[in-house]
């Protein structure tokens, strides 16, 4: 059944089609973020994007397809669009994704915690899922022992302490927002404005936008020809210590005790005594009978 | 109730158990399978088959979580719950099986299959029926054995188990086949001795385990969340009506007077 949901699933994405209404419901069944960490390496610092899926598994491709339809990222890809040529500005425009070398895009995977690996297959076949982290490096070094590695980001420092598969609420991303002004590297670039309506802002950002301390990371130069629009998220050393908000949204998990799970549980019980005290009945019942034989 | 309700039911909780990996709809159905169990159950070797597909079923929950968490790669923790959740599913399939098992006998849904399809039903009643015999002939042997003063030991004896075990399900498929041959079976209408009726129980059981399927189908139709277990890993959401359905299930065992 799972098999055919997924056939399904991907025969709608590869029509593209969006007028199948329910079906493409059945397929954002388990939507999430992704962390997104772009290291521009000399040309620039570093951006990062927490960006919203809506399907169980995606590609790295997808990923920076979706930044680019989220928050603008700027990119270009190549060899028929299977690797990723520039990003952000930076990088060949052809089809030629090599066409700087030796610096390239160094595809990586992080951990969630911070740490990097080498990315072992190619962002158009990568399996990408809710609470996964993925970077990118701009640099030279053909593979992760001399590539330079992204930023050490967790997927927290990127998406703040939002569950990591918790569907938005349509108030919640309805909200205009108004944080990325206290960082914003200059306020007088119309391109540089926040966008408004971010699909992944999270009560999280909106109640710690008068709280945050300026992150040290906010891009350290700017890359030329840059001029999508972009979110610099708060530095690691802000605390991120406050889950309350950011749980809000789903009913069943801290403030309010599952009554789900609790009545499946209840009724599993149930059906166990009944079961346990049926046999027993049942048990001296046999007991008597043959006693009385 | 009706033998063809029986199979209704046990394609309603299998199939279900099929769609679902949610252990929130998985547990109450094993325990809503153990319950009819102990209700309805008609004594003989197919009620004591049941612990042994219990067993099994636990088994194979075990087994399936470790194959996964033992594997010398990189594996999250997300991976192991997603077997657990499948180990599980198997493990209900395989206790609604022997809920299955110990309330009908599959030689009356044979007697129910039309005579043109009365051999595949054969095949489908002797294949049902493979582990109510099999125990049966297991403890015919082992009280064969300590009648003659043999040690009945749990693994040693096995092969002097085994050999007696086999020949004797040889000898009954031999029998039962000159047996049928000689009464010139399936060459002229059957007759039928005391027909099953469809009872009220039987009707109202079949019309709950349809209305039970529907409601799942449904709720994968509309790709509803909570079905499968997602990754990462968290508590599924519970649909009331989705868990009422589950439960509405032991309806044969509520309705059964407990039998003797």
């Amino acid at each position: 059944m799972r098999a055919l949901r997924a056939v399904m699933c991907a025969a709608l994405a590869l029509t593209g089609s969006s007028w199948v209404v329910p079906l493409h419901a059945a397929c954002a069944s388990a939507p999430g973020h992704v962390a997104l960490v772009i290291d521009l390496g000399d040309e620039g610092g570093d951006l990062e994007y927490c960006v919203a899926i809506s399907e169980r598994e995606v590609t790295g491709i997808d990923v920076i397809e979706l930044a680019g339809d989220q928050f603008g990222l700027e990119y270009r890809l190549g060899f028929g669009g299977g690797a990723v040529c520039m990003l952000a500005g930076v990088g060949p425009e052809g089809d030629d994704c090599f066409a700087s070398h030796p610096d390239f895009w160094g595809y990586w995977r992080g951990d969630g915690k911070g740490d990097w690996t080498w990315s072992s297959s190619g962002p158009g076949t990568s399996s990408v899922s809710a609470g996964d982290t993925e970077g990118w490096s701009w640099g030279s070094g053909m593979d992760g022992s001399t590539h330079p590695e992204p930023p050490a980001r967790s997927f927290t420092d990127v998406c703040g302490p939002i569950s990591r598969d918790e569907p938005e609420s349509e108030q919640e991303s309805d909200d205009p927002q108004p944080e990325g002004q206290p960082e914003d590297p200059d306020p007088d670039d119309p391109a540089d404005a926040p966008p408004v309506g971010e699909p992944d802002e999270s009560a999280w950002d909106e109640e710690r936008a008068e709280s945050r301390v300026p992150p040290v990371k906010a891009a350290r130069g700017r890359a030329p020809g840059r001029s999508s629009s972009h979110r610099v998220t708060p530095s690691p050393t802000t605390d991120v210590l406050e889950p309350a908000a950011a749980l809000s949204g789903r009913p069943s998990v801290d403030d309010t005790p599952p009554v789900g799970p609790v009545a499946a549980l209840g009724a599993t019980a149930a059906l166990g005594v009944g079961a346990i005290v049926i046999n027993r009945r049942r048990r001296a019942h046999g007991a008597r009978a043959r006693g009385g034989q | 109730m009706h033998p063809a309700a029986w199979l209704v039911w046990a394609v309603a909780a299998g199939g279900i158990a099929m769609l679902t990996t949610n252990p929130f709809y998985l547990l109450p159905l094993a325990s809503m399978a153990a319950f009819v169990h102990a209700a309805c159950r008609v004594p003989g070797p197919g009620a004591r088959s049941f612990r042994i597909f219990a067993l099994f079923g636990v088994f194979a929950l075990i087994t399936r979580t470790a194959l996964v968490a033992v594997t010398p790669y990189a594996i999250g923790f997300d991976s192991v719950v997603l077997a657990a959740a499948e180990g599980l599913r198997l493990a209900v399939l395989l206790i609604v099986f022997g809920t299955f098992n110990s309330v009908s006998d599959p030689f009356k849904l044979l007697k129910l299959a039309p005579r043109r399809w009365h051999e595949p039903a054969l095949v489908v009643a002797l294949a049902l029926s493979i582990a109510p015999r099999t125990i049966d002939a297991v403890e015919k042997v082992r009280g064969a054995q300590k009648m003659r003063g043999i040690e009945v030991l749990r693994w040693r004896s096995l092969p002097a188990l085994a050999v007696p075990v086999l020949s004797t399900g040889m000898e009954n498929a031999l029998t039962l086949a000159a047996s049928m041959d000689a009464r010139g079976h399936g060459s002229g209408p059957r007759t039928r001795y005391r027909p099953d009726v469809w009872d009220r129980k039987s009707i109202a059981a079949t019309l709950v385990c349809v209305v039970a399927v529907a409601l799942f189908t449904a709720a994968l139709v509309r790709g509803e969340a909570g079905l499968l277990v997602s990754i990462p890993a968290e508590w599924p959401p519970v649909d009331p009506l989705l868990l009422l359905a589950c439960v509405a299930l032991a309806l044969p065992g509520l309705l059964s007077p407990t039998r003797t």
